[in-house]
């Protein structure tokens, strides 16, 4: 018995030191590479990942630095590791989110400029054609997260269907002033739960590319968002206030926005990025 | 923020609190339930049980450890064709309570499972010697000495439950630990955060004393 804990505890030993180990190795890579080379680190979400490698690709032919991708799955990380320093830049939100962030938790993160990549949103649903064909009690399915929560509700405020409490800035189920027809909001995860769940919606309000990734159709929104919601919330690349001058902030934002980026983007995911410069 | 935190906490810290404890009670007590049915299943057939049947052990054990190993959050999103089959919907609170029950009895499960194997092989065979069927053994004896460990192990899963509640919120089902997170954690309101936790505090405090009573009072 006393054996096999003793193994067992070694095992787990092992493999904790196989862990720190190999991340020492990475860090030393990473100080040899810095003599010829110096890496940037950006932070981003699941839906740009594509964007920012083809990005890449561009950023480390026109400049002296290698980029390195960090992913999350949390919307409030990617500003908290900027701040800290374990990474250099993010590029996965919008400047009322920014502001936001900066403001509560006294932040100094800054926009690099105000050009970005915009994805497309909009009111989806297998049941319905026509926003008329919304009747009492309908469900429609909004994100559960601030930051796309707000720029469902004002989509709907946009088509006329519900008004929101002035002076919110990430407005919730809670600030609906007026339901002209009754609906059943449900906050839900924008993605993959809108989407799979759509024929048990009646709408759901959510980013074309979630659509996409679920093969799903992004053209096929009943309605869109605002043109002034899609400058509004389009997302940029953000930097620590020192950075906000920096050489490669500048070749990465022009590999973000370029030309063959935006090809890219209109091949690969027909009708869900759109260049906001 | 523009509101006052006070009525964010009642206005929605309330009603989500209902779906909360609605959610674990209902997914403890159906888990348990299915939970009971396959731990006896699994002792009756392991190779030392009262009916050894190798390969029914097996395919129960696998599927259980299969559901076991899934990051909880896609649990919920590989079973909504099959949420929707049995609730007619994959989202909202009684949708969740699908997943919620298949993590919970296949966890549940192992709880009892292991209580019931801790039962005094000597107490076994001299019922065995006594004549007593396989069915006063299993009911009789094993569930009867084995019931504080197993009270014991729920109380545990019930906790486990609550926290996976949390997650619920991603199909819609509401629930306190979506609104830590979505009104709380993600728009920078530490009060609406941190006042979620407390009161999850305050829940799980209850569980564990309760549950620590009835082991007591069943030793």
């Amino acid at each position: 018995m006393k054996k096999i804990i003793i193994i067992f505890m070694s095992l787990l030993l092992l493999i904790t030191l196989a862990g720190c180990s190999s991340q020492e190795n990475s860090k030393e890579n990473g100080s040899q590479t810095q003599a010829k080379k110096e890496t940037i680190v950006i932070g981003t979400t699941s839906y740009f990942i594509d964007v920012v490698e083809y990005a890449k690709k561009e950023f480390e032919k026109t400049s002296d630095y290698e980029l390195k991708i960090k992913v999350f799955d949390d919307i409030v990380q990617p500003n908290v590791a900027l701040a800290e320093g374990s990474i250099d830049c993010n590029f996965y939100q919008h400047l009322p989110y920014l502001k936001a962030y900066n403001q509560n938790r006294d932040g100094n993160l800054v926009a690099y400029s105000d050009n970005g990549i915009s994805c497309t949103f909009g009111v989806y649903s297998e049941k319905i054609t026509s926003l008329d064909q919304l009747k009492k009690g309908d469900k429609v399915g909004i994100a559960s997260d601030p930051s796309a929560r707000t720029r469902c509700l004002k989509t709907l405020e946009h088509h006329g269907l519900i008004e929101l409490r002035e002076g919110i800035e990430f407005p919730s189920k809670r600030d609906i002033t007026k339901n002209y027809k009754g609906l059943d909001i449900v906050e839900m995860n924008r993605s993959n739960t809108i989407v799979a769940s759509l024929m048990d919606l009646d709408v759901g309000v959510t980013y074309g590319i979630h659509m996409l990734l679920a093969d799903k159709d992004p053209a096929s929104a009943i309605v869109w968002d605002s043109k002034e919601s899609l400058r509004k919330f389009a997302d940029i690349l953000v930097v620590r206030e020192e950075d906000k001058q920096a050489q490669w902030a500048k070749k990465l934002e022009e590999a973000l926005i370029s030309d063959s980026t935006a090809e890219f983007m209109r091949e690969q995911f027909p009708g869900v990025y759109v260049r906001t410069n | 923020m523009g509101h006052n935190d006070l009525e964010l906490l009642t206005e929605i810290v309330i009603p989500e609190l209902g779906k909360t404890l609605y959610m674990v009670a209902l997914s403890t007590l159906l888990s348990t339930i299915l939970g009971f049915g396959l731990a006896i299943l699994l002792v009756i057939t392991d190779e030392n049980g009262l009916s050894p049947n190798r390969l029914f052990y097996q395919a129960l054990d696998t599927i259980i450890n299969i559901v076991r190993s899934f990051p909880f959050i896609i649990l919920i999103v590989a079973l909504i064709p099959f949420t929707r089959l049995i609730v007619g919907t994959s989202i909202g609170f009684n949708a969740a309570i699908v997943p919620l029950v298949i993590a919970g009895s296949s966890f549940i499960t192992r709880i009892i499972e292991s209580s019931l194997k801790e039962v005094d092989n000597g107490l076994i065979e001299a019922a065995k010697s006594f004549g007593a069927s396989n069915f006063q053994i299993i009911f009789k004896i094993m569930i009867t000495e084995a019931i504080p460990s197993i009270v014991s192990g729920i109380t545990f899963a019930i906790i486990l439950l609550l926290g996976a509640t949390a997650m619920a919120g991603a199909v819609g089902a509401g629930g306190l630990g979506m609104v830590a997170i979505t009104y709380g954690y993600q728009v920078f309101n530490d009060t609406v955060m941190y006042g979620t936790v407390i009161v999850l505090i305050i829940i799980v405090q209850i569980i564990q004393t309760t549950g620590n009573l009835l082991y007591r009072k069943l030793s």
